[in-house]
Order: C-alpha cells, then sequence, then structure tokens
C-alpha cells in the first residue's frame, strides 16, 4: 500500500491538479437495477460502469451481508462530437447534458444521450461468444484458397473474451431550436420526452423523422408571440413514474408546472401549477436568478416533487400547490455573497437533486466538493466532502461543518475560505440501495452506506 | 480479488479510468465503531480508494455531526439579504448603492457581450437572468439617482423661493425659516444648503442661486463622463395656475402640478406640457410670467451656471418634502415618456428593447452606458 502510494506520487502529482476541460463529468445516471452506472462528461463521451456481482456463497462466508460488488469500467464510447450549425454559424457543443436509462427488456441495454440539440438512443450488449470454424474464411477473415478445403465443418460458438459493443440505434435530430436541457422516458416504455428552454418534445422511441404528436412538434410550447415578452424560460422536464400522462415541468421563475396528456394534445395550459409566493422582504439584485429551479425529481413513490434552486431545495406535494412543504437551506451562507458568485458566474451553476430509494432522504450538491444530505423525517442535514482521502485504506466519509458563527469547531470551513471551483452540481443514488454516485468535477465517487446498505 | 470491504469507489480521469489493479482491501476492517453518531439513525458513509493519489488533505477529523434545521416556509433574512450592497454590508449610504448598481450593470453588460462569443452559441436562460439583474440595477441606480437630483433640485428650489421671498416681501421671515427649516431637516447630510438657504440680502439672491447652481454644476461635471446619448430631464416643477397670485404664495405650498418641464440636453429646448401629475412637494412660483400657452419652448445655455432669473421663476421651492420622494420617479413613470435616456429604454420591460437594441448595446461598453446615464445630473447644469 505504501508502494503503490509513492508511485502514485510520483505519476500523477504533476497531474493531479490539471483537468482538461473535456473531462469534467457533466451527468450521471443509474439504470432501473442499480447494477450499470453511466456517466457522461463534456467530451461527448459516455462511461459505463457496472456493478461486480458476487456469489450468495461467497459472501455468506465472510459475513458479509449484501451485495457489495465494486463498479468497474464496461464500456465507453463516443456519444456526440462537437457539431455546427451552419445556418445559424453556431457551434454545437458535444457536452454530454442528459443520460436516461431505458427499462431493461432484454440481454441488451439502452440508453439516450442528449447534447444541446441532439438525442442519441444507444444499445449496449455483450458478446462472449464468436463463431469458429468457418468453411471459407480462416481465423483472420481471409478468404481461403478452396483447392485446399477439403471437408466441411459446421462452425461453432466458442467462448472468447467479454467484448462490450455500443451501437446507435437511433438519432432523435433536428428537434430542438434551442437547448436541451433534460430527457425523461415515460413509464410506458415507448415514449421519452425532450426538454428545451421554450419547448417540450415528445418522442416515440422507435420513430426518429418526427415528434410523436399528430398536429403539433411540441406537447409543451411556452414561446412567447413577441421574444421580447419573453419572462421565463423551461428548467427542467420529467415525467411521472407511474403515471404515463403526467409530466412537470420547473421554470427560471421558480415555478412547477404539472401537465397532464390526455387534456389536449398541447399542453400549454398546466393541470397544476406550483409556485411559492416571493418573500417581498428578501427582494435582491438577483431574486430572479436564485428562484430559478435548476432541477426537479418526482419522488419513486409519484407523490412529491423535489425541486433544486440556488439556495434552497424544497418539497412539494403534488396535492399541494400554494407552496412547498419542506424548504432545506443548503447553503444559506452564500445568500451575502450573491454579488460575488454573479462576478464569477458561480450564481449560473445548475445544482442536481436526487432523491433516496425509499425517498426518506433527499441529496444535493454545494461548493467546495461538499455535498448535503437532508434527512426528512428528522428534519437534520449533513454535510459530507467529496474529496480524495489520504493512504487510510478504508475512510470513514466524515461530516463537515461551514463555520457561519457561533462556535467554531476544529475543522469547520470558512465561508470565504470555500472552493467555489470545485463544485458537485451532477449525482446520482443507486434505485434501491444506499450507493451514491457523486460527480466532482473530472471524478466520480462512489459511496456506500455501511451501517445500512439496504434502504430500510 | 475478492473484496468485501470495498465500500467505495473513487474513478479520476484523465489517466488511465481502468478499475483494474490493486484494490487494498486493508487488512482491519472497521467495523464503523469508530464513527462517531450521536444520531442511531444516521447512515454512515465510508469511502474506499482503490487508487491513493497522493499526499491529500488531512484535516483534522471532526466527526460530530452539525445538525441543520429544517424549515417550513420561513426562509430567514437578515437586514444584510435585503441589502442589495456588495456582500451583505448592509445598506450603506445612498451613493454607494448606486454605485454598485452602477458596476451590476457594467458587469451584466459585459457578461451578456461575452455570451454572444462564446462556445455554443446564445443561452437563452443565462441571458434571460443577466437581463433580469440588469433591469433590477438599472431601476435602483435610476431611483438613487433621482432621489439625489430630487434633493438638490429641491434645495435649489428652495433657495431661489427663500431669495424670492425676501425680494417679495421681507416680513415673512418665519415662512422662510420655515422653509430653511424644511430644506435642512430635508437635505440632512447636505450643510451647505442650510447655510445658503439663509441668506437674507436680497442683492445676493441671484448670487446665491448662481453659487448653488454651480456648486451642484460642479458635483455633476464630476458625474458626466462621455455623453453618447441624448438624454432628457423632466423636473419636477410647476407653473402657476393662473388664479395664484404672489400673494396667495405665501401661504400655499402645496399645490397640484399640472404642468411639468422637459429639458432635452441635446437640443436644449425646454418644453412645458401639460399633465396630471401629482407633485405634492412643488409649490406654486411667486408672480410668475403667466404662461400663455401649455407648451412653450425656450433656448437654455447649455453653460454651467446659466441661472437666469427669469427662468427660475418657472422653478420654485419645495416646501414640504414629500412622504414619498419617489413618487415622480418612480420608474414606472417614466416609460410613458418618450424622452428617455436609451439604456432605460432599453430595459423597460424583460427582453422588451433588449433584442430590438442589441447592436447599438455591442457597441457599448458598459461604462460608456452608464455614462449616458450621468446625461440625468447634467440637467442640474441648466437650473
Amino acid at each position: 500500500m505504501g508502494e503503490d502510494t509513492e508511485s502514485s506520487k510520483i505519476n500523477h502529482t504533476f497531474l493531479r491538479d490539471y483537468v482538461t476541460e473535456a473531462d469534467v463529468i457533466s451527468t450521471v445516471e443509474f439504470n432501473q437495477t442499480g447494477d450499470l452506472l453511466a456517466t457522461g462528461d463534456k467530451g461527448g463521451r459516455v462511461v459505463i460502469f457496472q456493478r461486480e456481482t458476487e456469489s450468495k456463497g461467497e459472501t455468506e462466508e465472510l459475513g458479509e451481508t449484501g451485495d457489495s460488488g465494486e463498479y468497474n469500467v464496461y464500456s465507453t464510447f463516443q456519444s456526440h462530437e462537437p457539431d455546427f450549425d451552419y445556418l445559424k454559424s453556431l457551434e454545437i457543443e458535444e457536452k454530454i447534458n442528459k443520460i436516461r436509462w431505458l427499462p431493461q427488456q432484454n440481454a441488451a441495454h439502452f440508453l439516450l444521450s442528449t447534447n444541446d440539440k441532439t438525442i442519441k438512443l444507444w444499445k449496449v450488449s455483450e458478446r462472449d461468444k464468436r463463431p469458429e470454424g468457418y468453411n471459407l474464411k480462416d481465423e483472420e477473415g481471409r478468404l481461403k484458397d478452396i483447392s485446399t478445403i477439403t471437408s466441411l465443418q459446421v462452425p461453432v460458438l466458442k467462448p472468447t473474451d467479454l467484448m462490450v459493443e455500443v451501437r446507435p440505434r437511433r438519432v432523435f435530430s433536428n428537434g430542438h431550436t434551442y437547448h436541451v436541457n433534460s430527457i425523461s422516458v415515460n413509464s410506458d416504455g415507448e415514449t421519452y420526452l425532450s426538454a428545451d428552454d421554450l419547448r417540450i418534445n415528445m418522442w416515440h422511441l422507435g420513430i426518429t423523422d418526427r415528434s410523436f404528436s399528430i398536429l403539433h412538434n411540441n406537447i409543451v410550447d411556452i414561446k412567447p408571440a413577441n421574444m421580447e415578452d419573453l419572462t421565463e424560460v423551461i428548467t427542467s422536464a420529467e415525467f411521472h413514474p407511474h403515471h404515463c400522462h403526467l409530466f412537470v415541468y420547473s421554470s427560471s421563475k421558480g415555478s412547477l408546472r404539472l401537465c397532464d396528456m390526455r387534456s389536449s394534445a398541447l399542453c400549454d395550459k398546466h393541470t397544476k401549477q406550483f409556485e411559492e409566493p416571493e418573500d417581498p422582504g428578501s427582494r435582491s439584485f438577483f431574486s430572479e436568478i436564485i428562484s430559478s429551479v435548476s432541477d426537479v425529481k418526482f419522488s419513486h413513490n409519484g407523490r412529491y416533487l423535489l425541486t433544486r434552486d440556488y439556495l434552497t431545495a424544497k418539497v412539494w406535494d403534488l396535492n399541494m400547490d400554494k407552496g412547498p412543504v419542506e424548504t432545506y437551506q443548503v447553503h444559506e451562507y452564500l445568500r451575502s455573497k450573491l454579488c460575488s458568485l454573479y462576478e464569477n458566474d458561480c450564481i449560473f451553476d445548475k445544482f442536481e437533486c436526487v432523491w433516496n430509494s425509499s425517498d426518506s432522504v433527499i441529496m444535493t450538491g454545494a461548493y467546495n466538493s461538499f455535498f448535503r444530505m437532508f434527512d426528512r423525517e428528522t428534519g437534520r442535514g449533513v454535510t459530507l466532502e467529496a474529496w480524495r482521502e489520504s493512504s487510510k485504506p478504508r475512510a470513514v466519509l466524515r461530516t463537515r461543518r461551514v463555520y457561519t458563527g457561533g462556535k467554531r469547531r476544529r475543522g469547520d470551513v470558512g465561508v470565504d475560505s470555500l472552493d467555489f471551483t470545485k463544485k458537485i452540481l451532477h449525482m446520482a443514488w443507486h434505485p434501491s440501495e444506499n450507493i451514491i454516485a457523486i460527480a466532482a468535477t473530472n471524478n466520480l465517487y462512489i459511496f456506500q452506506d455501511r451501517v445500512n446498505p439496504e434502504t430500510q | 480479488m475478492k473484496c468485501g470491504a470495498a465500500h467505495g469507489q473513487f474513478f479520476s480521469s484523465g489517466g488511465d479510468v481502468s478499475s483494474g489493479g490493486d484494490v487494498s482491501s486493508g487488512g482491519d476492517v472497521s467495523s464503523g465503531g469508530d464513527v462517531s453518531s450521536a444520531d442511531a439513525s444516521s447512515n454512515c458513509w465510508f469511502l474506499f480508494t482503490h487508487r491513493v493519489p497522493g499526499p491529500a488533505r488531512w484535516d483534522p477529523v471532526d466527526l460530530h455531526q452539525a445538525p441543520d434545521q429544517l424549515l417550513h416556509h420561513d426562509p430567514p433574512h437578515t437586514p444584510a439579504d435585503r441589502s442589495l450592497s456588495r456582500t451583505g454590508a448592509g445598506a450603506g449610504p445612498p451613493g454607494s448603492m448606486a454605485a454598485d448598481a452602477q458596476s451590476l450593470m457594467s458587469m451584466s453588460l459585459m457578461k451578456i457581450q461575452s455570451c454572444r462569443t462564446q462556445r455554443g452559441g446564445i443561452t437563452l436562460h443565462r441571458n434571460l437572468l443577466l437581463s433580469y439583474v440588469l433591469r433590477n440595477a438599472q431601476q435602483l441606480y435610476i431611483k438613487e439617482r433621482y432621489q439625489e437630483l430630487y434633493r438638490r433640485q429641491q434645495y435649489e428650489e428652495v433657495m431661489t423661493v427663500c431669495n424670492e421671498i425676501q425680494d417679495l416681501d421681507p416680513l415673512d421671515v418665519d415662512v422662510e425659516d420655515a422653509h430653511g427649516e424644511e430644506q435642512a431637516r430635508g437635505c440632512g447630510e447636505d450643510t451647505s444648503p442650510r447655510e445658503a438657504a439663509r441668506p437674507r440680502n436680497p442683492t445676493q439672491s441671484a448670487a446665491h442661486v448662481r453659487a448653488a447652481s454651480s456648486l451642484l454644476g460642479c458635483s455633476s461635471v464630476e458625474d458626466c463622463g462621455k455623453e453618447p446619448e441624448p438624454a432628457d430631464f423632466r423636473s419636477c416643477c410647476m407653473e402657476a395656475s393662473p388664479g395664484a397670485h404672489s400673494d396667495h404664495f405665501p401661504g400655499d405650498y402645496i399645490r397640484h402640478c399640472n404642468k411639468t418641464t422637459v429639458l432635452d440636453l441635446d437640443t436644449h429646448v425646454v418644453t412645458t406640457v401639460e399633465n396630471g401629475f401629482l407633485h405634492q412637494d412643488c409649490c406654486c412660483a411667486p408672480a410668475p410670467p403667466a404662461p400663455p400657452a401649455p407648451a412653450r419652448k425656450r433656448k437654455v445655455e447649455s453653460g454651467c451656471c446659466a441661472s437666469d432669473p427669469e427662468e427660475l421663476c418657472d422653478f420654485t421651492a419645495a416646501r414640504k418634502r414629500a412622504k414619498r420622494e419617489n413618487c415622480c420617479f418612480s420608474g414606472a413613470d417614466f416609460t410613458d415618456t418618450s424622452n428617455i435616456s436609451n439604456l432605460i429604454s432599453i430595459f423597460g420591460s424583460g427582453f422588451s428593447g433588449l433584442l430590438s437594441r442589441q447592436a447599438e448595446l455591442e457597441q457599448l461598453c458598459g461604462q460608456q452606458a452608464l455614462a449616458s446615464l450621468g446625461a440625468w445630473t447634467r440637467a442640474i447644469e441648466a437650473f
């Protein structure tokens, strides 16, 4: 272990602080079983990790409970390339904005990945056999000289090293004028939605040349007749986990709109609007920015919504649209620093938020490699840090605290010493276990709860 | 290698992302007992790195949990939150807030400008948010400037009236004192008007007025830098209604304003227009030349101290400070008139004007655009 440290020191010291822009992780997503974890980065690459499964016998032997397998790299592929819109003379970034897995229907896995303009459906399949014993071709694939063939043989499938193939199966392009910010797969397994700043499209997974809706291209269109009248944009959208006709979208004004597709083909009129009245006492220059919702997520049971704006995370009850039922202060100490954060552009950061599998804990990211978890039952929040631990083989993730007044404890971090370049924007929670994946710039951390590995 | 104790992983891209290699499991598996968790229901998250990076930070371990309060519909706001100034220093003197707004505006404009050149094209969301900040800052800046302007003008007008009252009716000493008192109270931090409001010598009235003008004019010279944009200024002033005469004047300072005067700083044309604004803090001018027509144009010297006594008749002093000083100067009022500084009209609402004036914006850098707003203060010169 010590040697490893040394070699790591030598090899990586000068590289450690150098982060190429292309390596910055821009999205993280578990699949429905949690066995696969996909990450997308700014360079348009997707890396899929697979959890190593251990047989039950071994785990019981060691006295361990539960599946505590590691995640190892399963496949890597280039999903999107930089593109150029010649009509508008605009470069289209290859950064992967979102990845969503489709429910698994056969041996292959399917995922959707999107950049600013184009959504792609990828098929991830394994091949661990290959046919051997061709009559006309030799091992290298060259044609044999027919005169040398003296007998016939039937090719047989022989096991080979596992090979993971990733192939694009669909490309959904030209559906968006503005930048795509979210995609969401419907519970029906056949359709999905994609949202940009002003429109939401619904697609059928089998049809690429047009959006699904018959009469219109979009199911939501909030573009005003006169662009000068624009006051808000769509920031995120998601389908309900169980009801295939319901979806929600959040706006830059901090409101949520629940739409029912049964009511009309174009869901411009929302079924319900969730909005919290603004506190006039807290009005500032930046009120509009910090109230913009950066992420919205349905709870697993479909009864609640979780939203994240710049300073808070809020839980909304679908049955109550007057305001959130719970509000969690993520980093309230930044409220007095908004001007500086505006200056360095940090105020535009879009943090994601996630539920745990039982909807009892919510998690979201912050600065200085901190991320926060809130227990909904007790109301307690904890600050954790995603940082390379020291050489200790098993390091406990210790809780951190930002010093905002009162008695200062050892290890507290002052607000002014927070590193705003180290931000935790993207994260994911395993669908059934207490395993979380945190993206910190170009690093991916996977944490597991030792005390409660299984969700209660 | 079986790693039953592996509870966390660390992947770093930029190098070799493969997870093969040493996965050290650690000899002693601590069962988590050394994690002090005051809360039994809390989870203990373990990180296990399979590739140790090097000398990493290792702050003193403090495993004490810091519970956070759950807030139900009760976002705390301290005075700092409400402040519009930087770093929550609290509301400083009005001048600093205007300066903050000014720097915010220039920053926003530069950000909008840089958005156009960044990779990936213009993001609608970001630009929308930037325009909101710009508008908020602009609204505050205008409000601050007008409050300042209004204070100065009030002093100017008070002084004028004082002197003219002195000229007209030397016996109205207490009225004049009341004037001075009011004005002194009104212009709290400014001591010079207080002194200047006290002159008794009628012959010095004009001189004092000129001095006052020069005082205000000088400060306005500081403020105005370049002047790329034409600007108009509407002063809070009024003409006496035809029925008012000098003998009514001393007792009746509060009138409804029925006319305002607009000065076009480019053409130096003063236009007096009828309107229905209520100006609680204006009062009639003593024995003004009754305006024969509602609108009247005059040429005004653009010099620094153009204090023509004739013109001054049109501008009167405030007797009482309005409870809501900004009643006349709220941003909404100015969207009514067409002659407004370009930048204000640009950011009238949301994106309106932003898109139509974008070409002009491109030529402006932040400071230049803001200097146009400094044109407001140049109006003081004319008075």
